[in-house]
C-alpha cells in the first residue's frame, strides 16, 4: 500500500503553480477564443449523461447564452445549467493544480473526463435535457479592466458569435446607451432616476461630478470630511437633498437621496445608517 | 462592559447584537463563503469565508453572524473588515427615493 503524506503547507513553487493554473483556466474562457471541438463536446456530454445513467443525447451547439435559452425554450424562472468552462473553471483549476502536484483522486470521480470537458471542448455553459443537450460556445470578445472586471467604454464588454452581448463599465452591467453615448451628450438628470447605486456610480464616473453639480444646480448645504449634503434640482420644479460620498477603499464618488428637509451631513448619515453613532471601522 | 459599536463596509452594517431570535435557520456557505449581500448588477458580494466557528443565520430576511473567532468580511470594492468574536446582525443602509417618495434599502 502506498504511503500518503498530508500537505500542510505549499512551497513557493507550488504557490506559483496554483496562480499559473488559475490564470490558464481564466484565459481559456475569457481570451475571446471561441473555437470549439465537436469530438470533445460529444465525449464530455456523454460523460455527464452517463453519471445520471442517461443515454447519449442529441447535441445542439449554440452561439450565445441567449440563443441557447431560446433554442431550449426556457420558461420564465428557468435557468441554464451552467456546467461548462464559464462557471466551473475556478474549482476545476484548483483540483487540476492538486493533481499536478501529486494528489491522487479516487478513480470513481473520473476527474480527467470532467477536466477535459472544461479545458478542451470550448463549452461555456449548458442546458441539459433528457434527450438533448444545448451547449453554448465561449464568448468571442471580452474586455476587462486590469483587475479583471468586465469593462468597455466603446462597445460590448462581452460578446458572442451571434452578435449578442452585454455592456459593462467597471464590472457594472449598464444599458448600451450609457456606454455608447458620448459623456457630453448624456443628460446628468438620468442619475436622479437610476435606482441602482452601482449604476449611479458609473453615471457619475462617466458624466463627471463637476458636470452633474453644474447641470443640476447643486447647492452645498453642509460638508463634513468626504461627505457633502447637496440640494439638487430634480428638473420637475422640486429641489431635493442628496448625500455625496466617497468610497474610501477605491476613491469613487456615490450619490444617494436623503429625505427632504435634511440639513446636515450628520442627519443624512443618521438616516442612512439608522443610528446616530459613527462606525468603529468604515471601508 | 462598554457597548460594542458597529462595522460598516460600503452599504452594509454589521452591528453587535445580543438577542439572536428563536427559530433562525442556518445558512449554508456557497463557493464564495457566507454571502451577506450580493450586488444585482455586479455580482460583487459582501462575504465571510467559510471557516469553523462561524454560524451564519437567517430569520425573516435578516442575517445574523455568531463567530467564536475573529471573522473577515470581504468585498471586491472595499477593504476587508475583521469583526471580533461575538454575535452580530447584518443590515443594509437606506436611501430616499425622491420620485417614489419612499425610503428603501440601497440596491447595488
Amino acid at each position: 500500500m502506498k504511503t500518503m503524506e498530508k500537505i500542510e503547507e505549499l512551497t513557493e513553487e507550488q504557490d506559483h503553480l496554483m496562480a499559473t493554473i488559475a490564470a490558464e483556466y481564466e484565459d481559456r474562457v475569457l481570451s475571446g477564443d471561441d473555437s470549439y471541438d465537436v469530438g470533445e463536446i460529444r465525449k464530455g456530454i456523454d460523460f455527464l449523461y452517463s453519471l445520471a445513467d442517461l443515454k447519449s443525447p442529441e447535441i445542439v451547439i449554440c452561439n450565445s447564452p441567449m440563443e441557447m435559452a431560446e433554442d431550449a425554450k426556457l420558461q420564465k424562472g428557468e435557468t441554464i445549467d451552467y456546467l461548462g468552462n464559464g462557471y466551473d473553471s475556478g474549482w476545476t483549476a484548483f483540483y487540476d493544480f492538486m493533481q499536478r502536484i501529486g494528489v491522487e483522486f479516487d478513480k470513481d470521480w473520473q476527474f480527467e473526463a470532467w477536466r477535459d470537458f472544461v479545458t478542451k471542448s470550448g463549452v461555456f455553459a449548458t442546458i441539459l435535457c433528457e434527450n438533448v443537450a444545448f451547449v453554448c460556445i465561449r464568448p468571442c470578445g471580452v474586455h476587462r479592466t486590469k483587475e479583471g472586471e468586465l469593462h468597455n467604454e466603446n462597445g460590448m464588454a462581452i460578446s458572442w458569435r451571434d452578435g449578442y452581448g452585454d455592456y459593462y463599465l467597471n464590472g457594472v452591467s449598464v444599458d448600451e446607451s450609457l456606454v455608447m453615448t458620448p459623456a457630453e451628450k448624456i443628460d446628468p438628470a438620468i442619475l436622479l432616476k437610476e435606482k441602482n447605486a452601482e449604476v449611479r456610480r458609473e453615471i457619475v464616473r462617466k458624466v463627471g461630478m463637476e458636470r452633474i453639480v453644474a447641470k443640476l444646480g447643486a447647492k452645498v448645504l453642509d460638508k463634513d470630511g468626504d461627505y457633502e449634503l447637496l440640494l439638487l434640482d430634480l428638473q420637475d420644479g422640486r429641489k431635493r437633498e442628496f448625500l455625496k460620498m466617497l468610497n474610501p477603499s477605491i476613491g469613487v464618488w456615490h450619490i444617494e437621496g436623503v429625505p427632504a428637509g435634511t440639513r446636515t451631513v450628520k442627519a443624512a448619515l443618521t438616516f442612512r445608517n439608522g443610528r446616530e453613532d459613527a462606525p468603529v471601522v468604515l471601508t | 462592559m462598554k457597548k460594542m459599536g458597529y462595522f460598516q463596509q460600503g452599504d452594509i452594517l454589521i452591528e453587535a447584537f445580543d438577542k439572536i431570535p428563536a427559530n433562525t435557520k442556518k445558512v449554508e456557505a456557497t463557493g464564495r463563503g457566507y454571502v451577506l449581500f450580493e450586488g444585482d448588477v455586479t455580482g460583487h458580494a459582501h462575504a465571510i469565508e467559510k471557516v469553523a466557528d462561524v454560524d451564519f443565520l437567517e430569520k425573516d430576511g435578516v442575517f445574523y453572524i455568531v463567530n467564536k473567532k475573529p471573522a473577515v468580511v470581504t468585498h471586491e470594492e472595499h477593504k476587508p473588515i475583521t469583526i471580533p468574536a461575538g454575535s452580530w446582525r447584518v443590515r443594509g443602509v437606506q436611501e430616499y427615493d425622491h420620485f417614489a417618495e419612499e425610503a428603501r434599502r440601497v440596491i447595488d
